[in-house]
């Protein structure tokens, strides 16, 4: 076994207990990592940006992003320069373990 | 910290949500697992990262105070890492928790017991906060 990261899903579970109001939704998530909460996510959501400056994990990101995530658009890029180009107003922002 | 909830907040629709999730500051404990047995080992120390922890509470307290956000709900979590020895833990959480400092006692007692399998728990914070 390598390293298992919440198998038990309390992370999904705790966040769709809260709130579960992605249908139709544009999400941004500010640090993304390698994705790992974001293909838990994002099947719900119409659009998603999720964001991330550490190029490793952007990368991790790409390589372990599942087939049908068409609707994911992962970006190797920081808050402040995202946020000067970008021209788009979202309905859900997620800092997940990112502030 | 508030300048990134600030940028966040011009980037979300009027009746836009944040979803904030971040570790609660609580020391992350280790537990060994043999068999149908789970002792507790003793709890991680994050020396820097415990400081962010707090800064990030702080900076969320001052949005809410600027009327950028409101809390709607809230809840917690453990996340919590398994893996099938404290080498194997201890080799990703050099690499992923770079400020993380864990007392050799820790290891010790996990050999001590003849530990099967090592899990790190993680007391999580998650806030539902409506855009204003």
């Amino acid at each position: 076994m390598s390293i298992l990261l919440d198998p038990e899903l309390n992370e999904t579970t705790a966040l769709f207990g809260l709130f579960d109001d992605f249908a139709g939704k544009s999400v941004l998530e500010i640090g993304c990592g390698d994705g790992r909460l974001t293909w838990r996510y994002a099947e719900r959501a119409a659009r998603v940006t999720a964001i991330d400056l550490d190029a490793e994990k952007f990368a991790k990101a790409m390589e372990t992003r599942p087939l049908n995530m068409k609707n994911v658009q992962l970006l190797n890029i920081g808050l402040e320069p995202f946020a000067t180009q970008n021209k788009e107003k979202f309905d859900i922002a997620i800092l997940a373990w990112s502030l | 910290m508030v300048h990134a909830l600030e940028t966040i907040h011009s980037l979300l629709k009027p009746n836009g949500v944040l979803i904030d999730m971040r570790p609660k500051g609580i020391p992350a404990e280790f537990w060994g697992h043999r068999g149908d047995v789970s002792e507790p080992l003793g709890q991680i120390d994050e020396t820097d990262a415990f400081i962010e922890y707090g800064q990030a509470a702080q900076a969320m307290e001052q949005a809410v105070g600027k009327k950028l956000f409101r809390l709607q709900v809230r809840g917690e979590y453990d996340f919590i890492i398994h893996a099938d020895s404290f080498e194997e833990l201890k080799a990703y959480l050099t690499i992923e928790w770079t400020d993380a400092v864990i007392d050799p006692e820790i290891e010790s007692r996990a050999r001590k017991m003849n530990a099967e399998k090592i899990s790190l728990h993680d007391s999580i914070h998650i806030g539902i906060m409506a855009c204003l």
